[in-house]
């Protein structure tokens, strides 16, 4: 489950930085989604507080895969010498970061704010 | 070609055969273009019907909406967190059932499911813990279906007024 839900992050990780996946604000805080067209596919990345999760979901909102990692169990995974929980909360990090900054425009509003700032 | 086969009409009989005949063929002609009209018209019939079925679902939904939001604005979370899960349901049932009215209303009622799908998740996890962005989120999100269901509900209503005017 785990690996399925990794080379789905990477795939979304890859979209999302050439531009071709538009993230929006969900509900929670932290959260954010993506629709693919015609609603065929959602999904859902999360990090709250320690908490990291993924959501994948169909065109009737069913969940097909729900990924939740936290920074123990990463930590713990890689002191065992595993990878697996490691990678998953590095890549949900990653995507997470990605989604918010497509979601609230961070660029565009950090350009914005210099140009004001250097107006005044 | 065609022409050349018909025998020429030579007495009363032949004269008789052939407008029976005749009469015949444009009786047959006009009961067809009579069936097809009704075909149409039953058609025509039909999909008011069901149009006007979806007006009533989306009419039933917006109340729902409503009530959810005014739960929402009022902070009875508990009530809210089951008229979420009643509406969440009740959406996805009537996207399914009139999907061919919706057009590309469709993607902005599917975004909205998915939105009372994280909001179902969400406050049956921590209903009672929402941090203060997540409520003011939480009535935007309310405030957005609602407004998008009476959107839809007023569109069916005036396509099955404009299609009961046509007939």
């Amino acid at each position: 489950m785990n690996e399925q839900s990794l080379g789905f992050i990477n795939q979304l990780i890859d979209k999302t930085e050439r531009g071709k996946l538009s993230w929006s604000t969900g509900f929670e805080d932290g959260q954010f989604k993506t629709l693919l067209p015609d609603g065929k596919l959602a999904f859902v990345v999360q990090v709250k507080g320690e908490r990291c999760r993924f959501l994948m979901l169909d065109d009737r909102q069913e969940v097909i895969l729900d990924a939740t990692v936290t920074r123990d169990d990463a930590h713990l995974d890689k002191v065992q010498g595993g990878i697996d929980q490691e990678n998953l909360y590095e890549a949900i990090l990653k995507l997470q970061e990605l989604a918010r900054s497509r979601a609230l425009r961070v660029n565009e509003k950090l350009t914005k704010a210099g140009e004001l700032l250097a107006a005044i | 070609m065609i022409l050349l086969d018909i025998p020429i009409p030579r007495d009363w009989f032949d004269w008789t055969n052939f407008t029976i005949g005749v009469s015949g063929l444009a009786l047959t002609l006009w009961a067809i273009w009579q069936a097809t009209g009704a075909k149409k018209a039953a058609r025509r019939a039909e999909q008011s019907v069901i149009r006007h079925n979806a007006e009533v679902d989306f009419g039933s939904l917006t109340r729902m909406a409503k009530e959810l939001h005014g739960y929402v604005e009022g902070g009875m979370m508990s009530e809210a967190r089951l008229r979420t899960t009643d509406l969440r349901s009740e959406l996805a049932l009537a996207i399914r059932l009139h999907e061919a009215f919706l057009g590309d209303q469709l993607n902005l009622l599917k975004e909205k499911q998915l939105d009372l799908t994280l909001v179902t998740d969400g406050l049956n996890r921590e209903s009672k813990d929402l941090s203060k962005s997540e409520r003011i989120r939480l009535l935007e999100i309310t405030g957005a279906i609602m407004d998008l269901l009476a959107g839809q509900c007023g569109k069916l209503r005036s396509s099955v007024e404009r299609g009961a005017s046509n007939e």
